[in-house]
């Protein structure tokens, strides 16, 4: 057979969310792969720049729909910064709860997805129905499965309900044997070995050459964790470790995510103690009010700045279940931020689709698409 | 045995429904009702009764893979339509049928049309071939093994087609992965079966299932013809861990993608028809047909057919129930390594086999001693 | 993936090359690990505060000689290693030499601000030595903003650098790849300028009722 070019996607089980991924084709052979975003794209930070500091918060569950806690806390450290607010101490903890939490939510659906996508049908049903569990802890305090808008500028919007560290405790208690019991029935199938092992291989020194983070990078044997390298709320008070792998391929991100989970499950645990030890506010005393009629957007030439508030910039920089996210927030003393730029993870893994891709053959792709973690409403934003 | 035989049970149903409408028919109708077309309509019934069987059956695999699936994995399965959700197949099916069917612009209409249907019409087909009990086969064949088993081959042909005609390059990847697989899978196959047939010596698959009632069900000395048979089918109905040719995650729906409405149902029915087959054929080779597990001390299937159809139903399902099982706890390989499996694996393990049934026949080891 | 990588519980990562691409046909049922290699766990002791900062300087102290003709304003901010501040054209050896010498082999963002006259394109770096992120920023005048491209210094800047052209009209010369990347092929207009204006739902609303 010739060379073709195959669109796969924008709708394509593979692509796990709207993207298409032009792959060019010997035969079953990857020769070229071009991949292109934009399908899913709400210039959700053009909006930010018209939308108070707290109403940008319901935007960024939009932003990731898989880790949509994750993202409020990126753009809130940013925007806090930037406001110079100070958070309290167990808006913190609770903050950082969600965010394991939510890793594990993330990796639970990203396992559900991989397994799915190199043909394994019972362990999809697995992974989403432990994702469920999580998601019933998140709806007890948020209200919300999806879109939480839980997190506000100087804390978060109320506490756990009581009760909850126990409840939380039990899943966490009965999660850790799930993550056992999966990482068995992958690693004891021979077929799945033969799927994983070797492929998609991008050695350590393409992948910080490509700006690829997270997972993807720790599997290539670089132990960088932006929690531990560059500490942010109270990571640095908790005891955890980062996962690495040696194997640079698909068996090694599935590796280091499944040892993610388990790190995620010390974490939370570590956090639950304390917010039973400590009681105390959950939001920051001082907080700029931004109520009334919202001002015109700062295009415009009526463009009215509040006397009063501090100008400043926000950098955060958070290690989102899909890798490195950072929110770069300037603050020109309005009632809206005057720029939000987000850096998405799965945008700068996606751009190096071809370095990973090519040389392999067609029924990788979903396995090696899999193992890098897909969420495209963060990539387009 | 002439009367408790499909034909027979066809021919007395015809004879009683001319038997009740020549007195009532009027007189210009009486010519219509002669010997003549009474046996046709006992030839019409057992095609009705083959078509039956076998679009019921499928429907009833899918209801059973979804339910067992579901089971795999957590959940209930189909649940709310009829009980236990067993009429949720035929209100897909329904749903299905009242859709329009759409043809891509640029595809080849006559490859087009054509594919889905010879594909079903060849797969319904080989339960013509195929005794469900004793006499309740519809074609007498003395080779009717050989028949399934062309039959069964006919799909390649009629998948490529409809791949190429679509006009889509997964169908087309599709299409080029089925040739490779199918052909493939199709050598160890039949060494599989020429290892019964030595055993044998018949074609007949009556004659084999009589056979194993006799001296014990072909798995026993033929156990590695059977985890290759088995392998080897599971590849023919393109089921996980090999259904490349419609591997969701790379190729959408694989040959099949530009199919909607009631072409792709009539797909999706032949490959659960394949299935069925499939089934037939290990129960009917290696797990004794429909003689009841330790039937040689009763008679009942002899005397009274519908036990054995019983019988063989549920040894089928059962059957299909590793299919399921199979699917649910393994991955799909990929393309190299499908084939790897089957030219170096399947094929030394079947010739194997073959080599195992010609000692047992020449060294007069077979029959077996009987254990029971 | 060998036996001992279970083993190593701390030290330094060192990455195993690939095997054969696929392309060679399969894994070798050698190539299967044990089932006892799971991921392992490192830490890696921090340097002290003091020490890094005095790393810092020093490497501060080397980039202001590299560049003494090019004006580099220093600052400090939270949050980031330093602020770096530099003249547009001399955003390419800059880029190099700080990939080079810095060890600031990750460029993690490339953002771009619309101050209205001026354009500022914000690279943020990220070194595994300093554990830290520094910030470069440069403007370019809005009347003209084109700047070179420094995709061939970080293939990761690519895509961030077609983001912010097709976001802001901010040119990069001798990019490889100047395509649209968001938005859609032939969109004519920049929505990240201050310029180019939202609309809310309720005023869309209330200018059809009045006809305006």
């Amino acid at each position: 057979m010739s060379e073709m070019w195959i669109n796969m996607g924008p709708q394509h089980p593979m692509t796990h969310g709207l993207w298409n991924l032009r792959v060019k084709v010997d035969g079953e052979l990857v020769i070229d792969a071009v991949p292109e975003m934009g399908y899913l794209h709400r210039g959700i930070e053009k909006i930010c720049e018209y939308r108070q500091y707290n109403e940008v918060v319901t935007l960024m569950d939009r932003c990731c729909y898989v880790a949509g806690l994750a993202w409020e806390q990126l753009y809130l450290m940013a925007s806090e910064q930037a406001l110079g607010v100070e958070v309290p101490e167990r808006a913190e903890y609770i903050r950082v709860t969600c965010q394991e939490l939510q890793r594990l939510a993330s990796h639970l659906m990203w396992f559900a997805a991989f397994v799915m996508d190199i043909g394994l049908m019972a362990p999809f049903g697995y992974g989403m129905r432990d994702r469920d569990v999580i998601l019933d802890l998140f709806q007890s305090f948020t209200g919300a499965r999806m879109t939480y808008e839980y997190m506000r500028v100087g804390g978060v919007r109320n506490d756990f309900p009581v009760g909850f560290t126990d409840r939380a405790r039990g899943v966490m208690d009965w999660l850790e044997h799930r993550v056992d019991d999966y990482e068995d029935l992958c690693d004891r199938s021979d077929i799945f070995l033969k799927r994983c092992v070797d492929v998609g291989v991008l050695k350590a020194k393409d992948c910080i050459r490509t700006g690829i983070t997270g997972p993807m990078l720790r599997a290539a044997g670089v132990p960088r964790d932006l929690r531990r390298d560059r500490p942010y709320s109270v990571y640095p008070e908790l005891d955890f470790q980062v996962a690495v792998h040696d194997a640079a391929d698909v068996y090694g991100r599935y590796r280091v995510r499944m040892e993610e989970m388990r790190q995620s499950i010390r974490i939370v645990r570590q956090c639950l103690d304390h917010l039973d030890k400590r009681p105390g506010r959950v939001m920051a005393e001082k907080v700029p009010r931004f109520v009334g009629t919202p001002s015109p957007p700062p295009g415009s030439e009526s463009y009215i700045v509040r006397r009063g508030y501090p100008k400043g910039v926000g950098l955060s920089a958070m290690e989102e279940p899909h890798g490195e996210a950072m929110a770069y927030v300037v603050n020109e003393g309005g009632e809206q931020p005057y720029r939000v730029k987000f850096r998405s993870p799965v945008m700068v893994n996606i751009s190096a689709a071809r370095e990973y891709l090519v040389g392999y053959r067609v029924s990788d792709i979903p396995a090696i698409m899999g193992s890098v973690d897909i969420c495209v409403g963060e990539s387009d934003r | 045995m002439s009367s408790a035989t499909l034909f027979g049970f066809s021919s007395w149903l015809a004879a009683q429904m001319f038997g009740m409408l020549r007195p009532i028919a009027p007189a210009p109708m009486q010519p219509l009702l002669g010997a003549q077309a009474q046996s046709a309509t006992a030839y019409l019934l057992v095609g009705t009764f083959v078509f039956a069987t076998g679009l019921v059956n499928a429907i009833m695999l899918i209801w059973w893979e979804r339910k067992l699936l579901g089971r795999f994995m957590d959940r209930r399965g189909a649940m709310h339509v009829g009980y236990a959700g067993l009429l949720q197949n035929f209100a897909d099916g329904l749903k299905l049928f009242r859709k329009q069917p759409l043809m891509p612009r640029e595809a080849d209409p006559l490859g087009y049309w054509l594919a889905p249907t010879a594909y079903l019409a060849t797969s319904l087909m080989i339960v013509g071939f195929l005794p469900v009990s004793t006499g309740w086969v519809p074609g007498v064949a003395p080779l009717s093994l050989l028949m399934a088993l062309a039959l069964f081959s006919f799909a390649p042909f009629f998948i490529f087609i409809g791949a190429w005609s679509s006009n889509n390059k997964y169908s087309l990847i599709g299409g080029m992965r089925t040739a490779a697989q199918l052909v493939a899978y199709e050598v160890p196959l039949l060494f599989a079966v020429v290892s019964v047939v030595l055993l044998t010596g018949s074609f007949d698959l009556t004659t084999i299932v009589n056979t194993q009632i006799k001296e014990g069900w072909f798995a026993f000395p033929l156990i590695l013809g059977l985890v290759v048979f088995f392998v080897a089918m599971l590849a023919e109905v393109e089921r996980i861990p090999f259904d490349l040719p419609e591997a969701e995650a790379e190729l959408v729906e694989g040959w099949n993608t530009e199919y909607g409405g009631m072409l792709f149902a009539m797909t999706t029915l032949a490959d659960y028809v394949r299935g069925l087959v499939g089934s037939y054929l290990v129960v009917l080779l290696f797990l004794g047909g429909w003689w009841m597990p330790a039937g040689q001390f009763t008679n009942v299937v002899n005397g009274f057919p519908l036990a054995g159809i019983l019988w063989f139903q549920v040894k089928v399902y059962l059957v299909f129930a590793v299919f399921v099982w199979v699917r649910a706890s393994l991955p799909r390989v990929r393309t190299d390594q499908l084939l790897q499996i089957g030219w170096k694996r399947m094929v030394p393990l079947s010739l194997a086999n073959v080599l195992l049934a010609a000692v047992l026949v020449v060294t007069g080891w077979w029959p077996l001693p009987k254990m029971f | 993936m060998s036996e001992g990588g279970g083993a190593k519980a701390t030290g330094e990562a060192k990455p195993v090359g690939p095997r054969a691409p696929a392309a060679s046909s399969g894994a070798s049922p050698a190539a299967v690990p044990a089932r006892s290699d799971k991921a392992r766990t490192v830490v890696i002791a921090r340097a002290s505060p003091e020490v890094r900062e005095r790393a810092t300087q020093e490497m501060m102290t080397r980039l202001k000689e590299r560049f003494l003709g090019e004006n580099l304003e220093i600052t400090s901010r939270p949050g980031v290693l330093a602020r770096v501040r530099f003249p547009s054209t001399a955003v390419l050896p800059i880029c190099t030499w700080l990939r080079d010498e810095g060890t600031f082999g990750h460029c993690a963002m490339v953002a771009g601000i619309d101050w209205r006259e001026t354009r500022e394109v914000l690279y943020h770096l990220w070194s595994d030595h300093f554990s830290a992120y520094i910030e470069l920023t440069t403007r370019v005048p809005s009347s003209d903003p084109h700047l070179e491209s420094v995709s061939s210094v970080w293939f990761g800047a690519n895509w961030h650098e077609r983001e912010v052209w097709e976001m802001l009209g901010i040119r990069f010369d001798h990019h490889p790849d100047l395509r649209h990347l968001l938005l859609m092929e032939g969109y004519k207009f920049n929505p990240l300028l201050k310029t180019f204006e939202l609309h809310e739902p309720e005023e869309l609303e209330v200018k059809a009722r009045l006809g305006r």
